[in-house]
């Protein structure tokens, strides 16, 4: 078997994680963002 | 209204020195110098899997890390009664090692190895030594799977100015850690790949298994010490819905196995990659303790004969021949293909 090319990095990972975590809060609950700032 | 982004420091993330309240796994034959490296170069916490190197591959290892990063990283070792200190193997049954052997032979033939009919050879007594170079080599953080490490360790860490965290699958287990001096707990879910963190193998796989869902909270109310959710988490809305459930972190496995500084071999990445949502199976069979992995055709024939298998971990040992040989033959049908529920 091959390598597999297009696999992420660990990296983009943790990157990717705290986005759409990020993401997730800005747009799904505005409200409890402006709350914690 | 302020337009700065959500951040998410919490206070694990001061315990440990990381950025991002993440933790990735300290995942057997996957989670090598590289992955930990890389995970804590981007403000997470990587952690080595220590658990069956030798003192000298183990310094070693951890030298590589600290070629590569400067940031805090940790070290995994499992630490179940079974292997403090590993039993003579000469106490394992004649008949059940003839059974086991007997259920592997047609594994072995599938990829062209020779039969056996041994005992696995005797185990070292690895912990004592892996421990001493972990304390030698001030390890920013010891992570301990499958056991409670107990006071003498702790205080031993806490000396050398080390944090020491554990997993659990119970509040019970989270509050016996708190009490032993620990500095966080991981609380692992049903949902989590690989091996199930019970301090002694229950009776069946199912036995004692609570979802992340239920189980973070539970034990965030328990303890006060941080909690890092693991089991079913592998995105951003896993990480936001464990800090809502009362965790300060969470703790990825799956989610880095198929990533390019993964050790784990190219079918198991394929496999992540290909399988279906209900392709897991909760079973001894692979390493004598309850893993969650994927199901294949070592995992559902063995399951199917109802036979009995060895203590952990020499049912792991003892079918090593085979796990490497499908290695190399590319072969998933007889890999242990750790993987959890959810892997992004």
């Amino acid at each position: 078997m091959g390598v597999i090319h297009d696999l992420p990095g660990a990296a983009e990972v943790i990157e990717a994680t705290i986005r759409e975590a990020r993401a997730l809060l800005l747009e799904r609950f505005p409200q409890m963002v402006q709350l914690d700032q | 209204m302020s337009t700065s982004r959500p951040v998410f420091h919490t206070r694990l993330c001061d315990l440990l020195g990381i950025d991002y309240p993440i933790l990735q796994s300290g995942m057997g034959g996957i989670a090598g110098p590289d992955l930990a490296a890389t995970v804590s170069n981007a403000g997470g916490l990587g952690i080595l899997a220590g658990f069956l190197l030798t003192a000298d591959q183990l310094r070693e290892a951890i030298r590589a890390i600290r070629r590569q990063t400067d940031k805090p990283f940790g070290v995994n070792l499992l630490l179940p009664p079974e292997v403090r200190p590993p039993m003579p193997s000469t106490d394992l049954s004649d008949q059940i090692v003839q059974t086991v052997q007997t259920i592997l032979n047609p594994f072995r033939a599938h990829l062209g190895l020779p039969p056996k009919s041994e005992r696995p050879a005797q185990l070292p007594d690895l912990i004592p030594e892996s421990f001493q170079v972990i304390l030698e080599e001030h390890v920013p953080v010891f992570s301990v799977g499958l056991g409670n490490p107990g006071a003498e360790m702790v205080e031993a860490c806490h000396r050398h100015g080390m944090k020491i965290i554990a997993m659990v699958t119970t509040v019970e287990d989270a509050r016996v850690v708190e009490a032993t001096g620990l500095d966080a707990v991981v609380a692992q879910g049903a949902e989590a790949g690989g091996h199930r963190s019970h301090f002694r193998k229950p009776a069946a796989g199912e036995i004692g298994t609570i979802g992340t869902m239920a189980l973070v909270p539970e034990v965030a109310e328990a303890v006060r010490m941080p909690v890092i959710a693991a089991g079913g988490i592998a995105d951003g809305r896993g990480l936001v819905g464990a800090l809502a459930l009362g965790a300060s972190g969470i703790l990825m496995g799956t989610r880095f196995v198929a990533t390019r500084e993964s050790m784990a071999p190219e079918p198991h990445k394929k496999a992540l990659l290909e399988r279906s949502a209900n392709a897991t199976t909760l079973t001894d069979v692979l390493s004598g303790r309850f893993a969650r992995a994927l199901r294949n055709a070592f995992t559902d024939a063995y399951a199917h004969t109802g036979a009995p298998v060895l203590p952990f971990p020499w049912q792991y040992v003892n079918a090593m021949d085979i796990y490497r040989e499908a290695t190399v033959q590319g072969n998933a049908d007889y890999l242990p293909l750790w993987g959890g529920k959810a892997w992004g």
